[in-house]
């Protein structure tokens, strides 16, 4: 089988998830206790106005009905409409937010992934020298630090001590010239985009980062342990290019899977980084949303950050089965 | 007149780990002479893997090469010397190849390598040409392109077929065998002048092992290329060495030729080993298993490392550690002890040796004996004569293993030969078990998904559901009766040991009945089914894995009682009475399975299955994880257990050696079918199915005097989801009947089948001026069939290669019976014997 | 040493050294013993063995005794300090150190909060709720988690389809955002976060056993248990679940620190404990604010989850090599 054929699969695949993960959603939200109709038309309404709402809003019917009616809704991607953001669609709103969102993802994975797999190699390559030891142990705390609090010290340092970047806020590279503050020309606004992406995207960035380091260097490990590495030295082949070309393949396999996993903890870590640095992105849409009571919103950006993160990991697997040709000829699932 | 292309003199690597220093390899000298076969041979643990490494210094911490020299051709590739301190700083030779001089001129170039196993030598996500191109472009000065030639012909030269285009696949998309043609390509195709080859054919199948085998004698000769093979099956010695190199605890205690080491062995190790196989073409009055296990190579014993397992031990032994000196009369020099292992390089190969036998040897072969042995002559200052030998009790306390893996105590009494005339079962009583068309197929996709398929054709949806089944067993019937020991055998995949499986409702067969003493297993409800089990045990092939790791002894062997109420209120006398009948201790009843040695854990195994007193085990390969010498004990202490118990066995094996040793009736499997069953006599004597004969004539004989005569197998076993029309052998077997429309004798006809197939391999034989006395000795075939083949042979002599193979196929592409139609069970003579195969309907 | 190895990423093989690994195995008695002994030996896992047990010891004192330290002080707003009966300053800094609002003293040896209150007596009892948290969440997961995946893994068919599916779902809503969903439907208090967090860890627990069963299951001892006759349930408890446990074991174990930061990431967004009990995550929430004026207000709280984060991270490693001496770096 091709590889295009293993991603039509796939993609099928993700079909069944959507639907469960908008079912789970719509039963969650509408499981809250209490009238949502209450929260929708407000405290002073009177009981016609409540009337009016619920059969505005279809809440006057059955469940299930409102289930049918709902998914047939999203399917045709209609989220319904925002009531915090005065009536504006939750698919417009999700769509204004969400290149914000990708942009910091986009950097913050870029930025692990850039530097953990180098620093997990050279670990490898120097296994339990000192140099190894200092990355085990920058991992370790890589991993056990709340990123919001690597946030907030990266402004204490670099925003308020250091007064070198700044401490809130992002700036499109593709925003208009004029509506960025002291910008005349795209080169202003793209070093104003890049010096407001730093900070969110270090600390975005040092969890991954942490964690790809981690897995890099014992996949390596193992990788140059493996029987077709031995061979390699026995026919000459230096460790340069065992590195560089045998093992490093091999090893990028569980890497992958780990990015894979990582996926999630960064959207969470989206939500964390945009609060501490005040980006309007989906992070903060859905933390507005919530303190809002606003429920349709809160349906939609909940199920956009399932999508995104199903995407994400699809893109994963395509690598996957581009990387190894076992997964994609389709002769069972590899090793 | 020597000339010598390796030396390794007094090599010492030593693993140090926790647990203390581990000395893999403990002093070995030998030497390789330019285009011989030098054999590295012995058990799991004996140094030979980390031997072979340490030549080309590939050695990973935390191992390390403590101390000796190899010298290859004119460069010093290890030279190091420690001085009497073990943990002392070593000196290491000036003249000594560094790392990059190493790498950069001799892997590869030099000294090739092979490894076991096949699966994992390649790198799964690169092309099998970019592998091999790039290790060529490393060690030959050509171009990429001119790389990329080589690799094409050197694939080609192995047999691989459509090589061109093989280039382009991922190693998956090869089969083990082939796996290991392509490395074996790679180890020639930069032309060194020495390869060493750890284990390459045993992850392999007999009939595969046998075709490298072939392959690789035919290259060395044609290169001249000189081996150092490593391997702990004697029967792949006597095949291909010249000379053996015989290994024991890090040490080398006999070094001989192939023909001395067989049939003038020196060393009580080397006879023991010897004597503890089963041998593939004669039966075995019994086989003498070496007592005891292979102690830790942390701590080996004092004096003579063999001693505690050796039945010659004497006092002298316990206090002088033997090195290798010659034992065959030749040079007296070398008894002086402390020089003996130097003296190696001087005595050379000129001395006469006692290789009277007039077996045609080479000149290397004349190469002195050595054996590491106080028995012989060369050892008379040590005393071994006079001093007292060891009683029982002693050596017993001697050995450090203390884990006796003595005869049962029950089948002690010296009745291992009687055991082997075996047949103690009427053959015609009513069987036991009765299989008759029984089917297992399995599904070979996961889950719905896994079974679709992109298709763009499919309609409005891209997708298409396939549902494919492995047809592991198709069709199987046969009888077994009490008290008989019936072998199964074939090659991995063939579906024996689901066929097992499936016989004891393990997996549920798809259809058929087995009717087990008068009841049909395969109608009965799982709770009937698992009372029924107290009768039918089975043994599984992994020791290791078949005991729960967090369970004691004890509990293992009591579970089977538990669970079906037996032996209430003394399962525990029980459980320590059933280990001593097996051969090992009752006090072993608290230990864990990790603190047994693979023998002994076997031996947990028969236990568990003896607890419910059953009738009939089943036996998957029980002892293909163990080495020869615990194998035998294994062995005979089942045809003991037989005997006493009065049970009946059903023995599967790939092993025909094993199974000739043990069983009573053979039933040869075939890729989910039966092909053939018949007395083991007749089966070994004379078998009929082309396949039986194959694998028969595939298994190498432990003895070099023994030449067999292999009747080649091409390819390798298909796919049990689209099996092969007809007969499933066909495409393998190298007797089909000829079709009948040609009016060909069968012989005629497999002449012309392998000129055909040297046609579409283009095979140089084929366009030779003698091509026609090659193929077709008795002369071309009569008729339109002869016209064909000699336009065809003048065409190939034109190197018009496309037209002679279109020509053959045009003429000779009628089916034959083979191809068409299944084959049916027949009894070909007047002995209890049916075969599957269209020659004898 | 000899450098005549000279390949450089060495990496031990005991199936190459021969003997080793024989050696190492009879000499030791049962697997637990050998485990406990690997970890005993092992220094990491030895200090993350006392920041755990420190941790746990500090939670248990707040637990038994509320009284401990003046909590009444630590937990109950102070609107301005000139309400405040002890005579606290805010934003004080930890001893030694001047800022604007004066000099640090070992009255509040780390400092003061924005409400004039002890920050070592907040951290002291908000380690009470991490701790808490992170093993009521993980234990809770961990046991929905397991049996959910053993089920489906033991039996297949049908059953493994409908699970895998619900669980895959779950997984496919990030984490945090699921909690947070769940939430905004529930309530902001803490037992609804634990409840949260408990249900985004099935899902992890869920698919570890699941690959162990599917492994298990397959192992010859099985069978050979199978073969003998034995119940279905007995193969199950004795065999399956037991040799199954282990990953589960080092998984909890990493899954406390993971359950810690996502409370505490919880707390600092606003969900969770509600002022004025104190917990870490909202203590950085507060300090956010000071940045500027008191940056250590900042840094102890987050130092405190670090901590105990790689406590936890540290015995679970060290747990995975001793159980599994090949995955060891």
């Amino acid at each position: 089988m091709t590889t295009t054929g293993y991603i039509g699969r796939r993609l099928l695949q993700i079909v069944p998830v959507l639907l469960f993960v908008v079912t789970v959603t719509f039963v969650l939200i509408n499981s809250i206790p209490g009238d949502p109709v209450r929260i929708l038309v407000g405290p002073a309404a009177d009981a016609a106005a409540i009337e009016a709402a619920r059969a505005k809003y279809g809440l006057d019917q059955p469940l299930y009905v409102r289930y049918v009616r709902y998914l047939a809704a999203v399917a045709t991607g209609d989220f319904g409409t925002s009531i915090h953001y005065g009536g504006v669609a939750v698919t417009e709103k999700i769509l204004e937010r969400l290149p914000v969102t990708l942009l910091l993802l986009a950097s913050s994975f870029t930025l692990a992934i850039g530097s953990a797999i180098p620093l997990g190699i050279f670990a490898a390559k120097n296994r339990n020298n000192g140099y190894d030891h200092l990355a085990r142990v920058t991992s370790l705390i890589g991993v056990s630090t709340p990123s919001f609090w690597v946030g907030l010290l990266l402004i204490i340092v670099f925003a308020y001590y250091g007064d070198l970047l700044p401490p809130s806020g992002l700036v499109m590279p593709w925003a208009d010239p004029a509506s960025v503050d002291g910008a005349t020309s795209r080169l202003d606004v793209l070093t104003t985009a890049a010096s407001h992406l730093i900070l969110p995207s270090i600390t975005l960035g040092t969890l991954q980062m942490a964690a790809i380091t981690r897995i890099e260097r014992s996949s390596m490990l193992e990788v140059l342990n493996k029987d077709y590495v031995q061979l390699a030295r026995a026919y000459g082949v230096s460790e340069r290019t065992i590195l560089r070309r045998q093992a490093f393949k091999n090893a990028q396999l569980p890497v992958l899977t780990v990015i894979g996993i990582q996926m999630t903890t960064a959207l969470g870590g989206a939500v964390l980084t945009e609060t501490v640095f005040n980006i309007n992105g989906m992070g903060n849409l859905i933390i507005t949303a919530v303190r809002a009571q606003d429920y349709q919103l809160i349906m939609g950006t909940t199920i956009f950050f399932a999508i995104v993160f199903v995407l994400g990991v699809l893109v994963v697997d395509v690598l996957y089965a581009v990387i190894d040709p076992r997964i994609s000829y389709g002769g069972g699932a590899g090793e | 007149m020597s000339d010598t292309l390796l030396t390794v003199r007094d090599l010492h690597t030593h693993f140090r780990t926790d647990a203390g220093t581990v000395r893999a390899v403990d002093g070995i000298s030998f030497e390789v002479q330019r285009g011989e076969v030098l054999g590295l041979v012995g058990e799991s643990g004996a140094g030979k893997s980390v031997a072979a490494r340490s030549l080309m210094r590939l050695i990973d911490a935390p191992g390390v090469i403590v101390n000796g020299e190899v010298r290859f051709e004119d460069d010093l590739l290890v030279g190091v010397e420690r001085g009497d301190d073990l943990d002392g700083e070593p000196r290491q030779d000036p003249e000594m190849l560094s790392s990059r001089e190493i790498r950069e001129r001799i892997r590869g170039r030099e000294i090739a390598m092979i490894f076991q196993d096949p699966t994992e030598s390649l790198n799964p996500v690169f092309t099998v040409g970019e592998q091999l191109s790039e290790i060529i472009g490393l060690n030959r000065d050509v171009s990429a392109a001119e790389a990329k030639d080589i690799a094409v012909e050197r694939l080609r030269e192995v047999g691989i077929p459509e090589a061109e285009r093989r280039m382009d696949d991922y190693p998956h998309e090869f089969s083990g065998g082939m796996r290991q043609r392509v490395l074996i390509a790679m180890a020639f195709a930069c032309e060194p002048s020495l390869v060493i080859a750890d284990e390459p054919t045993t992850a392999l199948d007999v009939t595969v092992e046998a075709q490298i085998l072939d392959l690789v004698k035919d290259l060395a000769a044609r290169y001249d290329t000189s081996f150092v093979w490593v391997t702990h099956d004697m029967g792949v010695v006597a095949e291909i060495c010249d000379r053996v190199a015989v290994m024991y605890l890090g040490e080398i205690v006999e070094q001989a030729t192939v023909d001395d080491l067989f049939h003038d062995t020196k060393h009580p190790y080397t006879e023991a080993l010897l004597g503890s196989i089963p041998r593939p073409d004669r039966d075995v009055d019994g086989l003498s298993p070496i007592e005891g296990i292979m102690p830790e190579a942390i701590n080996p014993p004092q004096g003579c490392r063999f001693h505690t397992r050796c039945p010659h031990a004497r006092e002298a032994c316990l206090q002088s550690h033997p090195d290798a000196r010659r034992v065959d009369g030749g040079d007296k020099d070398s008894r002086d002890a402390s020089a003996s292992v130097a003296a190696s390089a001087d005595d050379g190969p000129t001395t006469a040796s006692n290789t009277a036998d007039g077996t045609a040897l080479t000149e290397v072969a004349a190469a002195p004996h050595r054996a590491a042995c106080l028995r012989n002559d060369a050892f008379a200052e040590a005393g071994y004569w006079e001093s007292a030998p060891l009683d029982d009790a002693e050596s017993e306390s001697a050995s450090t293993a203390a884990e006796s893996e003595s005869e049962p105590a029950s089948a002690s009494a010296g009745d291992t030969d009687a055991a082997v005339t075996g047949s103690t079962f009427d053959p015609n009583a009513d069987p036991l078990l009765s299989v008759r068309d029984l089917r297992k197929y399995f599904d070979a996709s996961d889950g719905f998904l896994d079974r679709l398929r992109f298709d763009r054709d499919a309609g409005p949806l891209p997708f298409s559901v396939e549902r494919e089944h492995v047809r592991a067993v198709d069709g199987v019937s046969f009888d077994i009766l009490p008290g008989e020991t019936l072998g199964l055998v074939g090659e991995s995949g063939c579906g024996k040991s689901t066929l097992a499986r499936t016989l004891l409702r393990l997996v549920d067969p798809t259809s058929g009945d087995i009717v087990f003493d008068g009841e049909n297993l395969a109608e009965l409800s799982k709770e009937e089914l698992r009372k029924r089990r107290k009768r039918m045990q089975f043994v599984f092939q992994d020791p290791q894995a078949s005991l729960d790791p967090r369970m004691t002894v004890g509990e293992i062997v009591e579970e089977p009682m538990q669970a079906h109420g037996l032996y209430e209120g003394n399962r525990e006398g029980r459980a320590r009475e059933l280990l001593e009948t097996v051969g090992l201790d009752a006090d072993h009843y608290n230990r864990y399975p990790h603190q047994f040695s693979g023998g002994q854990r076997q031996r947990v195994n028969l236990a568990r299955a003896l607890s419910v007193d059953p009738d009939f085990i089943v036996c998957d390969e029980p002892t293909s994880a163990l080495d020869a010498s615990v194998q035998a004990q294994v062995l005979n202490t089942m045809k003991a257990l037989q005997e006493e118990f009065g049970l009946t066995y059903l023995f599967i094996s790939h092993d025909l050696s094993v199974i000739r040793h043990v069983c009573d009736r053979v039933a040869v499997m075939y890729l989910g079918e039966l092909v053939e069953l018949a007395d083991k006599d007749d089966l070994f004597e004379s078998p009929k199915h082309p396949y039986t004969r194959a694998l028969l004539s595939s298994i190498p004989v432990p003895d070099p005097r023994v030449s067999r005569e292999t009747v080649p197998l091409s390819g390798d076993v298909p796919s049990p989801i689209h099996p092969p029309s007809g007969c499933r052998f066909h495409t393998r077997c190298p007797s089909l009947v000829a079709p009948a429309e040609l009016d060909l004798g069968d012989e005629e006809w497999d002449r012309v089948r392998r000129f055909v197939r040297a046609v579409q391999r283009e095979s140089p034989d084929a366009a030779a001026d003698d091509a026609r006395a090659t193929y077709f000795p008795d002369g071309l075939p009569a008729g339109d069939a002869g016209t064909t083949v000699e336009r065809a042979l003048s065409l190939a002599a034109d190197g018009a290669w496309r037209d002679a193979a279109s020509l053959l196929t045009e003429t000779f592409v009628e089916p034959s019976v083979c191809t068409s139609e299944v084959p049916a069970l027949e009894s070909p003579d007047e002995l209890d014997r049916i075969v599957s195969c269209h020659h004898y309907s | 040493m000899v450098p005549v190895s000279d390949s450089t990423a060495a990496v031990g093989d005991s199936a190459r050294t021969g003997g080793v690994a024989d050696a190492d195995e009879r000499s030791a008695v049962s697997r637990t013993s050998q485990v406990l002994r690997q970890l005993k030996r092992n220094s990491a896992s030895r200090v993350g063995l006392y920041v755990i047990g420190l941790v746990t010891l500090v939670a248990l004192l707040t637990t038994i005794d509320a009284d401990l330290l003046d909590y009444q002080f630590a937990a109950t707003f102070w609107y301005h300090p000139e309400n405040d009966p002890a005579g606290s300053t805010i934003l004080l800094p930890p001893v030694g150190i001047e800022n604007s609002f004066g000099t640090g003293t070992w009255a509040h040896p780390l400092g003061t909060d924005h409400r004039g209150r002890d920050v070592l007596v907040r951290l002291v009892y908000g380690t009470r709720i991490a701790v808490q948290v992170g093993l009521i969440a993980t234990g809770i997961g961990m046991t929905i988690g397991t049996l959910v995946g053993a089920v489906s893994g033991y039996y297949g068919g049908w059953v493994d389809d409908v699970l895998q599916r619900f669980v895959e779902s779950l997984y496919a809503i990030p984490f945090l955002i699921l909690v947070i969903a769940i939430m905004s439907a529930f309530g902001k208090e803490l037992g609804i976060a634990i409840v949260g967090v408990s249900i985004t860890t099935i899902p992890v627990f869920t698919r570890l056993i699941r690959s162990q069963v599917l492994s298990v299951r397959e192992m010859e001892y099985v069978e050979a248990a199978k073969a003998a006759g034995v119940r279905d349930r007995h193969i199950i408890f004795r065999h399956i679940i037991p040799n199954s446990f282990a990953p589960v074991l080092v998984q909890s174990t990493l899954q406390v620190g993971v359950n810690i930061l996502i409370v505490a990431s919880l707390s600092f967004l606003g969900f969770g404990v509600q002022p004025p009990t104190p917990s870490w995550g909202q203590m950085l929430a507060h300090s956010r604010q000071y940045m500027i004026v008191n940056p250590w207000f900042s840094i102890w709280p987050g130092l405190a989850i670090l901590a105990t984060v790689i406590g936890f991270n540290l015995l679970g490693d060290g747990l995975r090599d001793a159980i599994d001496p090949r995955s060891n770096d």
